[in-house]
């Protein structure tokens, strides 16, 4: 069974409460089916943006297009948007049925397309024998899927998530992270997703929508954001550990070989954990750095350095073996893996 | 982190509060429940046993079926009103209005004033000729109603009373309750596609089911307890109009000094309230737990 999913454009979205800007001109678009990840730190305004969406906010301006049709300024029940809440929102004073079937409830749908509809998220989701319960009376996983089957019973085009995973442990929220990947996948459905989990956004996003203080800094694919981060501040908000960033000065005879103009104290070089090597053999360049910890992760080792200017820099490799704290090494990198940032406004140089 | 506590101090902990129990609790229903079977003593002739009499009378005293009457009327009226109002009151004081803390504070003001003091304002306002009421009904031309002296409005008067002063009490109980209720779930309701009102039905009053019950009961039991305003008022008056089982226990016992009586009385609304309290427990245990 598949359904058609809807697009959505959102353009010049502004939002403020009282002083405070929480959205400062936002703008983004996606096709039908597309997985779409608002991510960034907490108060970026990722969730008022997701709010408005769904209109449970005004926008202050701005408009929003679903399938082309402007919905900006018609109440949330006609904009025909399904929504999964950060704590579920699960009515606590009705059974698991009575939740999923509310809107169809509400809406007044016959009996007869009701019970379908029932049996059927209630099979896509795993609920059947579940349907009798209360919510208090459910784990926290299966209240995600009682959730996410009340969002999908209506067979909405478009399904907005508001952090979903975050009430759940580390195992669950992979599995269910992998279920609603799935679904919207299986169903063509468009959602637009919530996090501030950098790791979720790339294991699951078609596209990405990164947010600092109300403003949008990268919009892309995951590889996008991973690969060629827009601004410094892209770089070290995506990547586990995030890319290190250290003074031009600690290599300058490199970004002479980059060919770039202009003087090494005025960039910042961005490098990612993995990219970095202890090894001696042959390397484009070089940093020069003291050891001064390390972190065994089983798959592979973070390396704790600090340069001869003071800047925290770490490595991850595959090696086991650990150096001496306190030990002297000069870092090998290649060329193709650095990024180069201008250090006045955090913007990234063209790629070399 | 928590040791044991030595046999002697659990008693000597337990021992306080039960010596103030039993003192001003179950030892003077208890006497009230022996003295019920005793005769009323007079000079000539001494109290005596009578057994059921007492309870026997009960059953055609007829200001006793007036008064019973009366408080099944007062609070068959007074509780659902109470509970409608407070509601209303705690909805309107939890919106975005401005001004709401003005707002809170003047529908929480009867309830910090004594009953008595509340008594006497609303007497100034049922007063006949110069009263609030009688100006406004004077002033548009209607006849002037004597409500505390006329045995049709003498009760009603004293609802009124009633429920002025105690909305803004359960008020707070339910504005606890709202503030409790989680944002979302309304905003689940909405974008399903359910009006104001609907949310209210489907969403906020079953949520507030366990606080109506509290609310309920509590009402209740100050129906049968609370007579400063009619003693302060009507003094029962007229002609028993406005006399609650309370106020006449209370007439009985230290107006005509027939102690048995009132000791009857006394037993017939322990027994009353101790239903209540049966009846509290079992719809609490029934219906409030959701979590």
């Amino acid at each position: 069974m598949t359904q058609r999913g809807a697009s959505l454009q959102v353009a010049g979205l502004k939002k403020a409460f009282g002083p405070t800007s929480v959205l400062k001109g936002v703008d983004f678009s996606i096709e039908p089916g597309m997985f779409l990840t608002l991510l960034g730190p907490s108060g970026c305004g990722k969730s008022t943006a997701l709010r408005i969406i769904a209109g449970l906010e005004p926008a202050d301006a701005g408009t929003i297009r679903v399938d082309g049709q402007d919905v900006t300024d018609i109440p949330s029940v006609q904009r025909n948007i399904g929504m999964v809440f950060q704590n579920y929102a699960l009515f606590p004073h009705m059974s698991v049925q009575q939740n999923i079937l509310y809107g169809l409830k509400v809406r007044r749908t016959p009996e007869a397309d009701r019970r379908r509809a029932l049996s059927r998220v209630a099979d896509m989701m795993g609920l059947g024998n579940l349907l009798d319960r209360r919510p208090g009376q459910l784990s926290g996983g299966q209240q995600q899927r009682v959730a996410l089957a009340r969002a999908l019973v209506s067979q909405r085009p478009l399904v907005l998530m508001d952090e979903p995973l975050s009430n759940l442990d580390a195992k669950l929220r992979t599995e269910i992270r992998a279920e609603i990947r799935e679904l919207n996948q299986r169903l063509g459905l468009t959602v637009v997703y919530v996090t501030h989990d950098q790791s979720e956004a790339l294991s699951m996003s078609d596209r990405i929508l990164l947010l600092n203080n109300g403003s949008a800094v990268q919009f892309g694919s995951p590889q996008d954001l991973f690969n060629t981060p827009a601004t410094v501040a892209a770089a070290r908000f995506i990547g586990t550990p995030p890319m290190n960033v250290i003074s031009g000065e600690n290599a300058p005879e490199s970004l002479g070989r980059l060919s770039v103009h202009g003087d090494a104290k005025d960039l910042l070089i961005g490098v990612r954990p993995e990219d970095l090597s202890l090894e001696t053999g042959a390397a484009d360049t070089r940093i020069e750095a003291e050891i001064t910890g390390w972190e065994y992760e089983g798959n592979n080792t973070l390396v704790k350095l600090r340069t001869s200017l003071g800047e925290a820099v770490t490595l991850s490799q595959k090696r086991q073996d650990m150096p001496e704290r306190g030990t002297r090494v000069s870092l090998g990198c290649s060329l193709h893996a650095l990024r180069l940032f201008r250090k006045t406004d955090g913007t990234a140089l063209d790629k070399p | 982190m928590n040791k044991p506590l030595g046999i002697s101090r659990a008693i000597a902990l337990l021992g306080v509060p039960l010596v103030l129990l039993i003192t001003f609790t179950h030892y003077p229903l208890l006497q009230s429940v022996v003295s019920s079977f005793w005769s009323k003593g007079t000079k000539i002739r001494p109290s005596k046993f009578i057994g059921l009499d007492n309870y026997a009378k009960l059953f055609d005293d007829p200001v006793l079926a007036k008064v019973m009457w009366n408080s099944l009327i007062y609070a068959a009226v007074t509780i659902p009103v109470t509970v409608a109002l407070s509601i209303a009151m705690a909805l309107l004081v939890n919106s975005k209005l401005p001004g709401r803390a003005l707002m809170r504070l003047s529908f929480f003001l009867p309830t910090m004033l004594p009953m008595i003091a509340v008594a006497n304002l609303w007497l100034f306002v049922y007063v006949p000729g110069y009263g609030l009421i009688a100006q406004v009904m004077i002033w548009l031309g209607l006849p002037d109603i004597n409500f505390l002296g006329s045995s049709e409005t003498a009760l009603w008067a004293m609802m009124v009373v009633a429920v002025w002063k105690e909305a803004g009490l359960f008020m707070i109980f339910y504005l606890a309750a709202l503030q409790s209720i989680p944002q979302n779930l309304k905003e689940a309701a909405v974008l399903e596609g359910a009006g104001k009102a609907r949310v209210f039905r489907d969403i906020v009053w079953p949520l507030l089911a366990p606080t109506t019950v509290f609310v309920a009961i509590n009402a209740m039991l100050n129906a049968f307890r609370v007579i400063d305003h009619v003693v302060a008022m009507t003094n029962g008056g007229p002609n028993n109009a406005s006399a609650l089982l309370l106020f006449y226990i209370y007439q009985v016992a230290f107006g005509f000094r027939d102690f048995p009586y009132g000791a009857t009385l006394t037993v017939l609304l322990a027994g009353i309230l101790g239903l209540f309290a049966i009846v509290q427990f079992k719809l609490l245990d029934r219906r409030t737990h959701y979590q």
